[in-house]
């Protein structure tokens, strides 16, 4: 059996990133991915700047950004009822700005960061079980991509592997223990810019329309950028179904959006996927931990995916590297890392829960929002910008006093309404509460649910079955008859193909 | 399956080491594989403490893991892949305290958690008693079971509250007195040591008639080495005391490891099912075995000094598993499916 320190399930986001960082750290690290990179998959796209720091301490950034990808500086949101914020992002870490990369070319690239740093990282291989010994995970077996079956010994096996986690399947920890049902779906395409070179062309753009949710967000290389569609979740039915005809009613129910990419060329095929209900797992036990979408996630309509998954993996490798060869120290450390995480997370899950909402625009949010377009009062600390970049979470930027007036400024704009404001407002401001109460409380894993943030009704599927190990061994050549195993590198001409509306993945 | 009908039953014996918690986890799974292979059990036992012996040591401080942590990952998975009834003890955080918590496992991921109702002398220091009854039901052998631990073993009191099972499982970890103290102690010394053996001897079987019904109990062995309480310089060298036994409801040995045995394993056909009790339960004495005043001295000496220590410790946050996440399980875990396992939450 091989032996190494870590082995990491999963090459994209969290995986890379977890690599890149033991890697660095002189830990002996080998990734397994069934994917052969580059390779596509559903995302939202957007790298908010604490993920583009993180990009940088991988060594992914100069890659990236020899892309020549669009530089969003500004945020622009507009409400229904012509109230318009506009903010320029603050920095968050060394980044002022907003990335959306393709992921068939970000993931490819991250892939090869990881590389760099030491990381063996081994492509179209699949995983089958995890071993143990002693109560603790002690390896993986995996089919290599020949066929041949290989046992690996490892101190620590990460699960890196997206929502439906192979690995959080074979240590039990499968279905999430809490999670709410999603509202939106996500229905998108890449097209050419038609703004590009202008201003627009550096915004990250959002129309809160109705009930749903449009976007565009320039892309790389210019002038690709993505248009991006999160209304309710039936829209994700019709667009399977008419995918253009769909589109154009977007179109026609969101003026704002139409107008800003009216003349846009290069249309590419419209996906969609409406598998998004947020969840937390269990994430950490005996020698295994789960990092990015694989252990938590939430709503993709606040595009925190990426950023969270990159911080999840490097986090969770400076925390396990220095105690690898202490068992009992790294079980610890990987309890205390998923309470970090939680940390970390919790207030963004059920902000995104709250955004995932199907229902107008509250007039509590749309009054503060009156006030911060009518003149940003401090320019340097941008509300909304902050909100999305996790530099500030809900409840700094929302204090409860600035939530009062934003109820008292709703009731002055349409006495009529107040009373129906006000009954609206309560629950609201109840949830609010009892999220501040169970973020300062930070219990572990905590099964208690926020009535008004997260929405019942999430149902999950049944786990992956166990391939016996005969089935997975293909033509049947047994693992220690055959050489051993290369790296591939990737295959410049794997294209996707776009033409598919659901895949396996979801938005990260 | 009728209560009636004959069912084996293994226990195991371990020779751990003091603090090393994963390679004894180790050794308890080859152990437990060994008794598997050898005797097709469907029930097996291996004693308290099976992370470590749990003496008097700074290294204690260390031993506890969380509830759904290795030994309990260890139990639970073998219990599914041997498809037989796996029960084992060790410190375990539950909550926002650690007890000494015996995991009854069986194959369909049902589980029985039972904690320690008095923590022994200098046990004390390092966790709290629980308050559970000790009974529950093995759904896989449609049996009712009474589960000890320790020297929940000696106290009628455990016995009154099992009577009525149909079969007592549990471990002991009993360390004998410093066996490397000379001059004037060592008579003393050695009397004490024998009285703790012929204790120890005939435990499983008067809780077996004072019960009324049958008893596995898996029991540590072999030498060790710990700190004397309030004098932690001077080395306490021991043993512990073995016998590991299986008995029938009227207290015959079935099957036995003694002290000169060291670690292995034995089983037994045993028929469970709730008889008539033989013996009768003392309303007035709080122990079974005889028990000198050297070992009162001990009992409520350490008992004071291990509580204060905890509560202090506590207080102040110096426990070492108080600066990780806790999270419980219930006492009662229900069937899960191969793909899930009891994780730890807070409810």
């Amino acid at each position: 059996m091989e032996q190494h320190d870590v082995v990491i399930v999963g090459a994209r986001l969290a995986g890379t990133a977890a690599a890149a960082e033991l890697a660095r750290q002189g830990r002996d690290v080998v990734v397994l991915d069934r994917a052969r990179f580059p390779s596509d998959t559903l995302s939202t796209h957007v790298m908010f700047g604490g993920g583009i720091d993180e990009l940088r301490r991988m060594g992914a950034y100069d890659r990236i950004a020899a892309l020549d990808p669009s530089y969003m500086r500004e945020l622009e949101i507009h409400f229904d009822g012509g109230v318009t914020v506009q903010e320029r992002w603050g920095a968050c870490g060394e980044a002022d700005w907003v990335w959306c990369i393709p992921r068939l070319e970000q993931d490819a690239i991250l892939v090869e960061a990881a590389r760099d740093r030491g990381a063996d990282v081994r492509e179209g291989w699949e995983v089958l079980d995890v071993l143990w010994r002693g109560g603790r995970v002690a390896g993986v077996r995996c089919r290599d991509a020949d066929g041949a079956v290989h046992e690996l010994g490892a101190k620590l096996v990460i699960g890196a592997d997206g929502r439906r986690s192979t690995i959080s399947a074979r240590v039990g920890a499968w279905t999430p223990y809490r999670g709410s049902r999603n509202g939106r779906g996500l229905v998108f395409r890449y097209l050419d810019d038609p703004q590009a070179g202008t201003r627009r062309n550096e915004t990250l753009a959002q129309w809160r329309d109705g009930d749903s949710f449009c976007m565009v967000f320039p892309s790389a290389p210019r002038p690709r950028t993505v248009a991006l569609v999160m209304g309710p979740a039936s829209d994700v039915t019709r667009a399977r179904k008419d995918p253009e005809g769909t589109w154009a009613e977007f179109l026609r129910r969101h003026p704002g959006f139409a107008e800003r990419i009216a003349g846009a060329t290069n249309l590419g095929k419209i996906r969609s996927t409406a598998d998004v209900s947020a969840y937390f797992r269990a994430s950490s036990g005996p020698g295994w931990a789960l990092a990015g979408d694989a252990g938590h996630f939430k709503d993709p309509v606040i595009g925190n995916g990426q950023r969270d998954a990159l911080w999840m993996g490097r986090s969770l490798a400076e925390a396990a590297a220095p105690l690898l060869d202490d068992p009992g120290a790294l079980d610890v450390a990987l309890r205390r890392w998923e309470q970090e995480r939680d940390d970390e997370c919790l207030s963004a899950y059920h902000f995104a829960n709250n955004e995932t909402r199907i229902q107008p625009q509250s007039p509590i949010l749309i009054d503060i929002a009156r006030r911060a377009g009518r003149g940003r009062a401090d320019p340097l600390s941008p509300d909304l910008g902050d909100l999305f970049q996790r530099v500030r979470t809900q409840q700094d930027v929302l204090p409860v006093r600035r939530l009062a007036g934003g109820l008292a400024g709703a009731v002055r704009r349409r006495p009529r309404a107040a009373l129906r404001t006000i009954r609206e407002a309560i629950p609201e401001l109840r949830t609010d509460l009892a999220i501040r109460a169970e973020v300062r409380a930070r219990r572990f894993r905590s099964t208690r649910p926020i009535g008004g943030s997260e929405h019942p009704g999430w149902s999950w599927p049944p786990p992956p079955a166990r391939r016996p190990i005969a089935a997975a061994e293909g033509d049947g050549a047994a693992a220690s008859e055959r050489p051993a195993p290369k790296r591939r590198r990737p295959r410049a001409t794997t294209v996707p193909s776009e033409t598919t509306t659901e895949q396996p993945k979801v938005p990260a | 399956m009728s209560p009636r009908s004959p069912i084996r039953v293994a226990a195991v014996q371990p020779h751990l080491e003091l603090g090393a918690v994963e390679p004894n986890l180790r050794r308890i799974e080859d152990l437990i594989r060994d008794a598997h292979r050898e005797h097709q059990p469907q029930v097996i036992v291996v004693p308290e403490a099976m992370t470590s012996p749990n003496v008097y040591h700074e290294v204690l401080r260390g031993v506890a893991r969380p509830i759904d942590g290795a030994p309990f990952q260890l139990l639970t998975r073998l219990s599914r892949e041997l498809d037989c009834v796996i029960g084992g003890g060790f410190l375990a955080r539950r909550g926002g305290d650690v007890y000494g918590t015996y995991v009854l496992s069986e194959p369909d991921g049902r589980g029985h958690l039972h904690d320690k109702d008095i923590p022994s002398a200098w046990e004390n220091n390092y966790y709290r008693g629980g308050d559970d009854q000790g009974r529950t039901h093995l759904a896989t052998l449609g049996l009712d079971v009474g589960v000890c631990s320790g020297w929940e073993w000696m106290r009628y009191r455990t016995s009154r509250r099992l009577r009525g099972v149909d079969l007592v499982l549990g471990g002991m970890c009993w360390p004998s007195f410093p066996l490397n103290w000379g001059g004037p102690l060592r008579r003393w010394v050695d009397r004490e040591h024998a009285i703790w053996r012929q204790a120890q001897r005939e435990l499983p079987r008067q809780v077996a008639r004072l019960v009324g019904a049958p008893v596995a109990h898996a029991a540590h062995v072999g030498p060790v080495t710990s700190q004397t309480p309030l004098a932690t310089s001077i080395p306490w060298r021991t043993e512990m005391l073995g016998e590991t036994q299986i008995c029938d409801a009227e207290g015959t040995i079935l099957a036995r490891l003694t002290l000169e045995d060291g670690e292995g394993h034995v089983a037994a056909d045993v028929t469970p099912g709730s008889v008539a009790p033989l013996d009768p339960i003392s309303d007035r004495r709080f122990w079974i075995p005889v028990v000198t005043p050297s070992t009162y001295a001990a009992w409520y000496g350490m008992n004071a000094h291990g509580r204060l220590s905890y509560r202090w410790r506590k207080l102040r946050g110096r426990h070492e598993w108080q600066s990780w996440p806790g999270g419980d399980l219930p006492d009662e875990l229900p069937p899960v499916a191969d793909e899930q396992q009891h994780l730890a939450v807070s409810r």
